[in-house]
């Protein structure tokens, strides 16, 4: 009995500083976002109340619907473009580099710019792309151009390079780790068998990496989902993305319970993405034993 | 050799950065052959295999398959199909694909029935019908081992390449493992190449066997030639047990030698084996199988060996005696059945002195320098 005391003691203990942290700052925020989306407002008040006219407006409003689907077009293109670059990088890191030593080099050379603040990782893009940034003078030094052109920064495309190289490494890390763990005698089994190179890629390696690609994919999607900074830096107009109107919301058009119902719609799609994902890992998961 | 060569090797060789892992390689092996690489790690036993399979190239030398170079050919292009040591079944798959997954390859695509049919068939050979739609993980190592035999075998290659089949499974699966071997290339015909560590799975399932060592092929025979006339120490003792005893060539006449142990007794009338050049005063190594040495009276003929008993070990059916010989410095081991212990049913006690006797026969001599 007493030492059921005992160990009921050192639970709490253990437990009660992450639990008091979990509620205060997780749970009750999103409780308090998910109530403030049915509040009304009254300028500059926002009063308590339970409607659905911020979601209503959300879904009705152009303006808002534009925006939340090109967050989800320029999420999926930098999951894709990082997909298509990630793999091969990662596949060449596994499988192509025979000594071990070059091979942790080159793979922490993929994952150091991580180290380095996001903020200043995006920021580059906008020197490499502005109109008397790296880009444009390497074209004047090519001849290829007479004037700097202004096409590169601000826009959509400068979004998706610039999310992609931010959040690559995201990719990169579980591909590799998935790849790493095929062991090499599978790939020699079905060669034994008679399937040459490729045959081998679409039916041994690619099948046995589905959880590492699944999980960057995810971990990309999320990050670009989200992002605020690389919209700010080299978006522009055309570049608005979710984050940025939501913070508008709070900021700058004080709605909070507007802001609120995108906030909780953002989770939502998120949840969504998320649940997709582990069904997705689920299947191609396989244990090596 | 009587039958035809199936898979030949020609003065094959394989480095590493510094290290050379096999010494201009020859070997041929005959079709419906079962012939087993035998030797301790690093002795280029596994290389060859791989040599063989395609899975590394060589550096010199030509590997030749039913006849036709192949060299230069990856795996896939090879007939030739290889039981990995630790199975590498795919995990993705059920053992029905697994199975299968030779004959659904692009350049060996067959049809449906037919796969269907031999996969059957296979799985069938190696007594895992019910199994067919379990994942590799649900088997246990002795039913991996079988599917992985099964998909090997599934597209009849010309010859098995075997990487210690068995030396994942416990003692007692392992036996019953060699019989089933044993059993399957008798019946499916089909060349079997063998490595191995173990040399009593080699003695029990080889038609021939090529103890290897430092990257070259030290004897190759069948299992009888290899125990009773190894070519050197180092096959006497890796093949079964041997009593190695350091001892001074003492002339020969005719065909037959005569060493002197330290302690100065004789033993006479050995038979020595073609080119070995031993001189009188030369140090020289005798081997004796324990088996071999025998208590009691002592056939004319025969040599006696006096001994001290060390120790005893009770292994069941029979006795084992750690003895130090008169005149040998290494310890000897004798084998001793418990029926045949000693005529008052005792058996010798630690500290007490008996005789053996030994046949010139049983008796074989090598030059010192070839050191086991």
């Amino acid at each position: 009995m007493k030492a059921r005391t005992r160990q009921a003691a050192g639970f709490w203990l253990l437990f009660s500083i992450p639990l008091a942290w979990t509620l205060v700052f997780l749970i009750l925020p999103y409780a308090a976002m998910a109530m403030m989306s049915f509040w009304s407002r009254q300028f500059p008040l926002f009063l308590p109340d339970f409607q659905f006219g911020n979601y209503i407006q959300l879904f009705s409003d152009a303006q808002y619907t534009t925006v939340i689907l090109r967050t989800l077009k320029i999420a999926a293109l930098v999951t894709f473009y990082s997909v298509a670059l990630g793999f091969p990088l990662a596949y060449f890191l596994v499988f192509t580099i025979r000594s071990q030593k070059l091979r942790t080099i080159l793979y922490m050379c993929v994952v150091v710019p991580l180290w380095v603040s996001y903020l200043l990782r995006a920021y580059t893009w906008k020197i490499i792309l502005g109109t008397d940034g790296a880009l444009n003078s390497a074209l004047l030094w090519l001849g290829l151009i007479d004037q700097p052109l202004d096409i590169f920064l601000y826009n959509q495309a400068a979004m998706v390079i610039t999310l992609t190289y931010i959040f690559i490494p995201f990719m990169v890390m579980p591909i590799f780790t998935a790849l790493e763990r095929i062991p090499p005698a599978l790939i020699e089994a079905s060669q034994d068998l008679g399937a040459g190179p490729f045959e081998t890629f679409f039916r041994v390696i690619l099948p046995l990496s589905t959880a590492g690609v699944v999980a960057g994919a995810t971990m990309t999607f999320c990050l670009s989902f989200g992002d605020f900074v690389a919209p700010v830096l080299v978006g522009g107009p055309s570049g608005t993305m979710v984050a940025t109107v939501l913070q508008s919301q709070f900021g700058a058009a004080l709605n909070w319970p507007l802001g609120s119902a995108l906030a909780v719609i953002i989770f939502t799609l998120v949840l969504i993405v998320l649940q997709v994902s582990s069904k997705l890992d689920r299947a191609g998961r396989v244990s090596m034993g | 050799m009587a039958l035809q060569p199936i898979v030949t090797l020609e003065n094959v060789a394989k480095s590493y950065g510094t290290f050379t892992a096999l010494h201009d390689i020859n070997l041929e092996i005959g079709a419906g052959e079962f012939v087993t690489l035998l030797g301790p790690s690093g002795c280029g036993k596994t290389t060859t295999l791989r040599l063989i399979g395609g899975f590394e190239s060589t550096d010199r030398g030509k590997i030749t398959l039913d006849g036709s170079d192949v060299t230069q050919e990856p795996p896939y292009r090879r007939d030739i199909n290889t039981v990995f040591q630790d199975y590498a079944l795919f995990p993705h798959m059920t053992v029905a694909e697994n199975v299968g997954y030779g004959l659904t390859v692009r350049a060996n695509r067959r049809p449906k029935d037919e796969r269907v049919r031999r996969v059957g068939e296979a799985l069938a050979l190696v007594g895992l019908s019910d199994k067919a739609d379990r994942m590799p993980q649900q088997l246990s190592g002795g039913q991996r081992q079988r599917v992985a035999m099964a998909r090997a075998l599934v597209r009849q290659p010309k010859v098995l390449l075997l990487d210690e089949p068995l030396s994942a499974l416990d003692v007692k699966l392992r036996e019953a493992m060699q019989v089933e071997l044993k059993h399957l290339h008798q019946k499916l015909g089909i060349t079997f190449l063998m490595v191995t560590h173990d040399q009593e799975e080699a003695l029990v399932l080889s038609d021939r066997i090529a103890v290897m060592k430092g990257g070259r092929i030290a004897q190759i025979g069948s299992p009888s030639e290899l125990y009773d006339r190894p070519a050197s120490p180092y096959v006497a003792d890796f093949i079964g047990a041997a009593n190695l005893i350091a001892c001074r060539f003492a002339g020969r006449d005719a065909s037959h030698a005569r060493v002197r142990l330290a302690d100065g007794s004789l033993i006479a009338g050995i038979e020595v084996q073609p080119g070995r050049s031993l001189a009188e005063g030369n140090a020289a190594l005798i081997a004796i199988r324990p088996e071999r040495m025998q208590m009691g009276p002592a056939p004319a003929g025969n040599s006696v060996l006096g001994a001290t008993v060390i120790n005893q070990l009770f292994h069941g059916g029979r006795f084992q005696l750690e003895l130090r010989l008169d005149g040998a410095t290494a310890p000897a081991f004798v084998e001793i059945p418990r029926n045949t212990v000693a005529a008052d049913g005792s058996v010798p006690q630690t500290g007490s002195r008996i005789q053996f006797h030994v046949a010139p026969d049983d008796v074989l001599v090598y030059p010192a320098e070839e050191g086991a």
